[in-house]
């Protein structure tokens, strides 16, 4: 189900990622609930990404895994061990955050040493060891610097170092590439999956960015109001949503409402006025139950009404956003349904507003029933 | 049109120099009589003479003054520094019944009349037994500075990021330590001033020194005052002068400071 989920992940480093599970996690402040009963559970060495939009309990969950915020309820089990009640700064954990929160009155080396002068280390091996892994993020000849004269790319890199340094078996990080522009956060992001795969942590990270979380993660929590939406892999998150609310988030979608007529074998029927489109259900379904059918733009397809399709619904061409590297069509169907189409730009064939009776279509596997 | 503008520019500059001067003018004229020969006060001095310094830092009863109010500015800059602070991180973090009635608590001696302070607390400290000590006194001039404090001290905590604290105990250390060695350093520049000006508002108070200390033992204000009342002769000017010079010298070094911080 999930092919990149679990590809092989001997750690090369000293350190072994821990396992994480929360149970029935809650957070209420006065009336407001930020966060309203999490249960995850997380294997060693993983990479789990919490999206969600603002305001749907991502850091406060985060926070509270690090002992920022204590809960209203539920159980934090790290490596099996209850660390519910335990101060933060017992329960060795990496966090790296959204502004970097390096400090500004110590240099480079003494903020990644920091952590090790906390544990009692001398001076000399804190200078190794925080050298060592200023290399780790290609910092090295930096240490004397202080973080004001470093730039944004740069801080963000001495704060993974800071995290890192004391070899955490788990590492939180809380959308640490949102303040850097588009092309050095695409670098950091590898950079980040480069040192997640050399040390064999397990990571929890929190972003708002859906591509950031596709790109990423081997499992991502959606969160809603406080609650995990979904938790699949980034695969099973894009292509099989378990609700509308996920499908919504994490790309663009079409959604269209009819009834169940029929369902056999992973294949349901649904009436959609005129219509009868067939689509993927591998869950049965009652007949005359309400179903919403969810297509990605990028699996819709605009022919003419003489093509073969299994779904073809005749509809009027509405508008058109030139990307580039595609095109997104906005068809109305008769019943005044909009629809968003995504063509790629292979530079061949007619474009839409050329096409007489123009169809909008897909086959039963490019399409999902979604119930709630 | 230019012609109007540069009137008004002009009147202004003339209104704002005539108010520093009127602001300035005291200091000036003391600064100036220090220096005279005469046996009065003189203005303007006929003279120049250093001879008024001889007889300040000559006299056993004006060094004893001198002594006892750096020593208690010194300490009430101590104390009302740990107490504010204290004071401050608990209005500014934390959320706790009769917060809103603490603060006006703290703050009260402000706007409150000194004397009213200094009439409760001498019958106070006659009743505790410890009028005229050198404690006694810190703790009044607490009162009256701890206020400065919490205003400067509160200012800068509520924009001190708090995630260097939390950086700080995802690192290892303890919720004490991370205030010590991340907090505490980054809001350097705050507690400098608001040391200063505890030291200050101790250093130049005169109403609640008259009504607690002793007379052996008198604030340099309170010399000044028995001085003036008794002979007034040239030297409460080099005591003022002196006065003044410290005050300047403080804020420079705090101002000073503060830059360096800064750059750091």
């Amino acid at each position: 189900m999930a092919p990149h989920a679990t590809a092989a992940r001997a750690p090369a480093g000293e350190v072994q990622g821990a396992s994480l599970s929360l149970h029935g996690l809650c957070k209420d402040y006065g009336t407001a609930n930020a966060v309203r009963g999490i249960d995850l559970d997380l294997a060693p060495g993983r990479f789990l990404t919490l999206l969600g939009p603002s305001g749907s309990g991502k850091t406060t969950t985060l926070m509270m895994i690090a002992g920022f915020i204590d809960p209203s309820a539920g159980e934090i089990r790290i490596n099996g061990r209850d660390v519910t009640e335990l101060p933060a700064h017992k329960r060795d954990i990496g966090m790296v955050f959204q502004n970097y929160a390096l400090f500004p009155h110590l240099t480079v080396q003494d903020n990644v040493g920091f952590a090790l002068t906390m544990r009692g280390i001398n001076k000399r091996q804190m200078q190794a060891q925080a050298q060592e892994f200023l290399t780790l993020v290609g910092l090295a000849g930096f240490e004397k610097r202080y973080p004001h004269q470093l730039s944004g790319g740069q801080q963000q890199r001495v704060a993974l170092a800071r995290a890192l340094v004391f070899s955490p078996s788990l590492v939180l990080m809380d959308e640490p590439l949102g303040a850097l522009d588009r092309r050095l956060r695409l670098q950091m992001q590898e950079e980040i999956k480069r040192i997640h795969d050399e040390l064999g942590l397990t990571v929890v990270y929190v972003t708002h960015d859906q591509e950031e979380a596709l790109t990423m993660s081997d499992d991502i929590a959606v969160m809603e109001d406080g609650v995990i939406a979904s938790f699949a892999s980034p695969r099973d998150t894009y292509e099989a949503p378990g609700n509308r609310f996920t499908a919504k988030f994490i790309g663009e979608s079409n959604f269209l409402i009819g009834f169940c007529e029929d369902w056999q074998a992973g294949v349901a029927s649904v009436r959609l006025g005129e219509q009868l489109l067939r689509v993927a259900a591998p869950q049965p379904l009652a007949r005359g139950q309400e179903v919403t059918v969810f297509v990605r733009p990028e699996r819709l397809r605009l022919t003419d009404s003489t093509a073969e399709m299994a779904n073809a619904l005749p509809c009027e061409l509405i508008s058109e956003i030139y990307l580039g590297e595609s095109c997104i069509y906005t068809v109305r169907l008769s019943d005044g349904t909009h629809l968003k189409v995504r063509r790629p730009n292979r530079g061949v064939g007619v474009t839409p507003d050329l096409i007489p009776d123009l169809v909008v279509g897909f086959e039963p596997e490019n399409g999902r029933i979604l119930t709630s | 049109m230019t012609r109007r503008i540069n009137l008004g520019n002009l009147a202004l500059s003339v209104f704002s120099i005539l108010i520093l001067l009127i602001l300035i003018a005291p200091i000036l004229i003391i600064f100036m009589v220090s220096f005279t020969p005469t046996e009065m006060l003189h203005f303007p001095p006929p003279g120049f003479s250093l001879r008024w310094y001889e007889a300040y830092f000559s006299d056993p009863k004006w060094m004893t003054a001198t002594r006892v109010s750096f020593v208690v500015a010194a300490l009430t800059a101590v104390f009302s520094l740990v107490i504010g602070f204290a004071i401050s991180v608990a209005l500014v973090r934390y959320r706790f019944f009769g917060k809103a009635g603490l603060r006006m608590l703290v703050m009260s001696p402000m706007i409150l009349p000194k004397i009213i302070i200094a009439v409760g607390l001498y019958f106070l400290y006659v009743k505790l037994r410890i009028l005229g000590t050198t404690g006694a006194l810190v703790m009044a001039h607490s009162i009256i500075a701890i206020p400065y404090v919490v205003m400067i001290i509160t200012a800068s905590l509520y924009s001190f990021d708090r995630r260097l604290e939390w950086a700080a105990r995802s690192l290892g250390a303890s919720p004490l330590r991370a205030v010590w060695l991340i907090t505490i350093p980054n809001l350097k520049p705050a507690i400098l001033g608001g040391g200063l000006f505890a030291f200050v508002a101790s250093f130049d108070d005169i109403i609640l020194s008259l009504f607690l200390t002793k007379l052996t033992e008198p604030t340099l204000p309170r010399q000044i005052w028995v001085n003036v009342q008794q002979t007034i002769d040239p030297t409460i000017a080099a005591v003022s002068t002196f006065m003044t010079v410290v005050s300047v010298l403080g804020l420079w070094l705090v101002a000073l400071a503060q830059r360096g911080l800064k750059k750091g």
